[in-house]
C-alpha cells in the first residue's frame, strides 16, 4: 500500500471526510486511478467552477461533499456595490470618469474633502455627478473661497505696510478692511498662511477660513470686482506699451522687458481671465515684432 | 532624525530636505502630513505655519535654516536668494532662474510622489550648487 499524503480535512457531520486517511472499498479503483486526492482549496474551486456535489473521482472522501461547506462568495467590492446601487436608482454611467469639484459628495457618497488638494484628482466612476438629494452633505455648487480675518496692532506701520503689500500681490477682494478673500487653490491658501504667520509674527490676530457665498449674486459681484480691478491693471499695461511706439529704440527695448514682467505679474493675480487679458498679451507682442524688425 | 513637513512639496521644501539632507542631518527621514495635527512628536517639523522652521519676516524657510544653523556658505546663500524668489515672489533678489525652478518642481510635483520627488531634486540642487560655486570662484557665468 502506498501512503499518499492526504490532507486533513474539517469535521463535518455525515460525511466521510472525518477519516481522511481510510481507503473507500474500492482499492481497486484507487490503484488504477492514482492521482492524489484534491486538498480543501482545490477542492473548493473544483465546486465553484462545476457545481455543486459533482463527484469527480469515486473513492475519493474529499471531493464527495455536499452544498453546506461551498464556501460564501466574497463580499462585492466598493465599485460594484456603487454599480449596483446606482442601476437600481436609474442612474446612467456615462463610461469615461469624470473629475468632481472639491468640497463635493461622489456617487459612492463619501465627500470629497476641499483640503488637502489630491493630486490625482477624484473622479466620479464614470457616472454623472448628480446631487444625491437625501439626508446627506448638499453639493455646493459654487467656487469655495479661502478668506483671512486680520488686525494689526496700531502701532508700528511697516508690518501693516509690508503685509498689504504682499496681499495685493496675490490679488485679493477686500471683502471688509480686516478680511481679504481670494478663491481657494493650494497655493492660494499657502500664501495666505504666510501673510497670516507675518500678522502674528507682528503681534496682530490672524485666521484663515474656508468658504463659499451663500448666494450667487453675491458671488457673481465679488468676481465681477476683482474682474474690474485687474482690468484696470491689464488696461495700464496697454496703454504704455501704446505710448511705447512712439519712443526711440533703446528706451523701447527697456520699455518691453518691464512690461512683459508686469504682465507676468498680473497674470499671476488674475483669477478670472477675460477678453482683456489676450488683448494685453497681443499689445505686448506687437512691440516685441516691432522691435524685432527695428534690429 | 524625523524631520516632518507638509506634502506636496515645491521649492522651499524640497530645498530644505535637501540641505537637511547634506549639511545638517545625513541620515534624516522625512515624513509629509496633510495635516498640520497630524504632525507626529519625535520629529522636527519645517516649512509649516507657527513653526520656528519656517517664513518669518518675510524670509523663506531655507532662509531660516541657514539662520538657525548659522551656515556661513555663501554659495548657499546665493541658493537661498532663489528659493526666495521662487517661493515668496516678493523681487527682494534679482534672480531670473527662479521663476523656471519653481515652474520645473510644481510639474514635477504634480507627477512624482514626495518621496520620488526629494530623489529627483537632490541632484538639481547639487547641479546648481556646483554651478554657482564656480561662477563665485570664476567671478563670470561657468561654461
Amino acid at each position: 500500500m502506498v501512503f499518499l499524503p492526504l490532507p486533513i480535512n474539517p469535521i463535518k457531520e455525515g460525511a466521510m471526510s472525518h477519516a481522511p486517511n481510510k481507503f473507500h472499498e474500492c482499492n481497486l479503483k484507487e490503484r488504477a486511478d492514482p492521482s492524489p486526492p484534491l486538498d480543501d482549496e482545490q477542492r473548493r474551486i473544483t465546486q465553484l467552477t462545476w457545481g455543486n456535489g459533482r463527484k469527480l473521482r469515486l473513492g475519493s472522501a474529499a471531493v464527495n461533499a455536499t452544498a453546506d461547506d461551498k464556501p460564501e462568495r466574497r463580499p462585492p467590492s466598493l465599485k460594484r456595490v456603487v454599480e449596483n446601487r446606482d442601476r437600481a436608482e436609474g442612474r446612467q454611467a456615462i463610461g469615461r470618469e469624470a473629475p468632481m469639484l472639491r468640497g463635493s459628495v461622489c456617487t459612492a457618497r463619501h465627500a470629497i474633502p476641499a483640503w488637502p488638494p489630491r493630486r490625482n484628482g477624484y473622479s466620479n466612476r464614470g457616472y454623472i455627478g448628480q446631487s444625491p438629494g437625501g439626508p446627506y452633505y448638499p453639493m455646493p455648487k459654487r467656487l469655495l473661497w479661502v478668506l483671512m480675518s486680520y488686525r494689526f496692532p496700531r502701532e508700528p506701520s511697516t508690518p501693516r505696510i509690508a503685509a498689504w503689500r504682499k496681499l495685493h500681490r496675490l490679488g485679493v477682494a477686500q471683502l471688509q478692511d480686516g478680511v481679504v478673500a481670494l478663491p481657494l487653490d493650494a497655493r492660494n491658501r499657502e500664501q495666505l498662511e504666510w501673510v497670516a504667520q507675518d500678522v502674528m509674527d507682528a503681534g496682530g490676530e490672524a485666521s484663515i477660513w474656508m468658504a463659499e457665498p451663500t448666494t450667487d449674486a453675491q458671488e457673481r459681484q465679488l468676481v465681477a470686482r476683482m474682474m474690474e480691478e485687474i482690468a484696470a491693471q491689464y488696461q495700464a499695461v496697454i496703454d504704455e506699451a501704446a505710448s511705447a511706439s512712439s519712443k526711440p529704440e533703446g528706451v523701447r527695448r527697456r520699455m518691453l522687458k518691464r512690461l512683459r514682467r508686469e504682465l507676468r505679474r498680473v497674470r499671476q493675480r488674475d483669477y478670472f481671465p477675460a477678453a482683456i487679458r489676450q488683448q494685453a498679451h497681443d499689445v505686448v507682442e506687437e512691440l516685441a515684432v516691432q522691435e524685432e524688425f527695428a534690429r | 532624525m524625523k524631520w516632518v513637513t507638509r506634502s506636496g512639496c515645491h521649492v522651499d521644501r524640497t530645498a530644505c530636505a535637501w540641505l537637511i539632507r547634506n549639511v545638517i542631518d545625513p541620515d534624516a527621514e522625512f515624513v509629509f502630513v496633510d495635516d498640520p495635527d497630524d504632525v507626529p512628536a519625535d520629529a522636527t517639523p519645517f516649512d509649516i505655519r507657527g513653526v520656528e522652521l519656517s517664513h518669518h519676516d518675510g524670509e523663506c524657510s531655507f532662509e531660516t535654516f541657514l539662520k538657525k544653523y548659522d551656515i556661513p556658505d555663501p554659495v548657499l546663500w546665493e541658493i537661498a536668494k532663489i528659493v526666495h524668489e521662487a517661493d515668496v515672489g516678493d523681487e527682494r533678489f534679482d534672480a531670473p532662474e527662479a521663476s523656471g525652478l519653481d515652474v520645473l518642481i510644481r510639474g514635477l510635483s504634480m507627477v512624482k510622489d514626495d518621496p520620488e520627488l526629494l530623489a529627483l531634486t537632490s541632484p538639481l540642487y547639487d547641479g546648481l550648487y556646483e554651478y554657482i560655486k564656480r561662477a563665485t570662484a570664476l567671478g563670470r557665468e561657468p561654461s
